[in-house]
């Protein structure tokens, strides 16, 4: 519970901060302090494989691929790194009307009764990397083989995109 | 004939101590003294209870809305990007949530297949971004008006 409540309100706070923060970089180094807090909520879930893989994939790649286009387009003009305009009053309310309308319409779902109850003693092996690999190349073998086409669909296409046309 | 004078080097220049200005640096303490403060009021509201699936989903359905706020006001392409992977990570949270509330691992699995596509996702917009870059040398969303009627 004191897992919980830290970590979420660090996790909120850094993702508020992200949001507003005019600087890229600081924003791209909040979600990663976001993404941090979220991995040790997965492992107060019980999530010990997903706590090191979100650290992995998440916070050691995908962000660090942020941070390297960020450097890479933005050495030497300011107007990657920070947000030339201040926000416009009108996205600020409509987007903020939609978020309070989004919270309101599932907030009421959450006070159910069966969302509310203790979370179960769960088996031993809940979450372990052998019980995830047994639902992976059991259950979802096909999806996980999909994965590994689009992930080299993916490659090959990033790989044309970034390629300099020859002059 | 060797020139006498050695040529003359130049005195090195003391590196600029760089402080973060005071105004941002009150920000952040402001902002850290925020987060302390929930902390501590979310802690005395919910004291003695156990962490319950209704919690984790609210805290998934609030990262959710802030990632969806953020990718409304924002213009820089790079942050909207950030902001999807917030979103797609909030829904990790619930989907976690849900399967330790079911003590079922497959919410995992789908989990971690989330997390695959994100990565994907996240390589594909990016090089569209610096390509994006290279042609118009911008990247913000407002640059993009070829289809704007």
């Amino acid at each position: 519970m004191t897992l919980f409540i830290v970590f979420g309100a660090i996790a909120l706070g850094a993702a508020l901060a992200m949001i507003f923060q005019r600087n890229s970089i600081y924003a791209a180094l909040l979600l990663v302090l976001n993404l941090l807090c979220v991995a040790v909520l997965f492992l107060s879930l019980g999530a010990e494989f997903l706590f090191a893989s979100q650290i992995i994939v998440y916070a050691g790649a995908i962000v660090i691929l942020f941070l390297f286009v960020i450097m890479l387009l933005g050495v030497d003009r300011t107007e990657i790194l920070t947000e030339p305009h201040s926000f416009q009053t009108r996205q600020i309310v409509i987007g903020g009307i939609s978020a309070l309308v989004l919270i309101g319409a599932i907030a009421p779902v959450l006070t159910s009764k069966t969302l509310s109850a203790k979370l179960p003693a769960v088996a031993k092996d809940f979450g372990t990397p052998q019980a995830i690999g047994g639902v992976l190349f059991q259950t979802y073998l096909l999806p996980f083989e999909l994965t590994g086409l689009l992930l080299l669909v993916a490659t090959i296409g990033i790989l044309m995109l970034a390629k300099r046309k020859p002059k | 004939m060797t020139d006498p004078s050695p040529t003359p080097v130049e005195p090195p220049v003391a590196a600029p101590v760089v402080v973060a200005p005071p105004r941002r640096r009150r920000r952040a303490l402001g902002a850290l003294a925020l987060v302390m403060a929930v902390i501590v009021v979310v802690g005395i509201v919910l004291r003695g209870r156990e962490a319950t699936v209704a919690m984790y989903l609210f805290l998934s359905l609030v990262l959710f809305t802030i990632g969806a706020f953020g990718v409304l006001i924002r213009r820089n392409a790079l942050v909207l990007f950030m902001c999807i992977e917030l979103m797609l990570n909030a829904v990790n949270v619930a989907f976690v949530a849900f399967a330790r509330a079911s003590g079922n691992v497959e919410g995992h699995a789908i989990v971690l297949f989330v997390m695959i596509v994100a990565a994907a996702e996240v390589a594909v917009g990016l090089a569209i971004i610096v390509s994006m870059f290279r042609r118009r040398h911008s990247a913000s969303v407002d640059d993009l008006t070829l289809l704007r009627w």
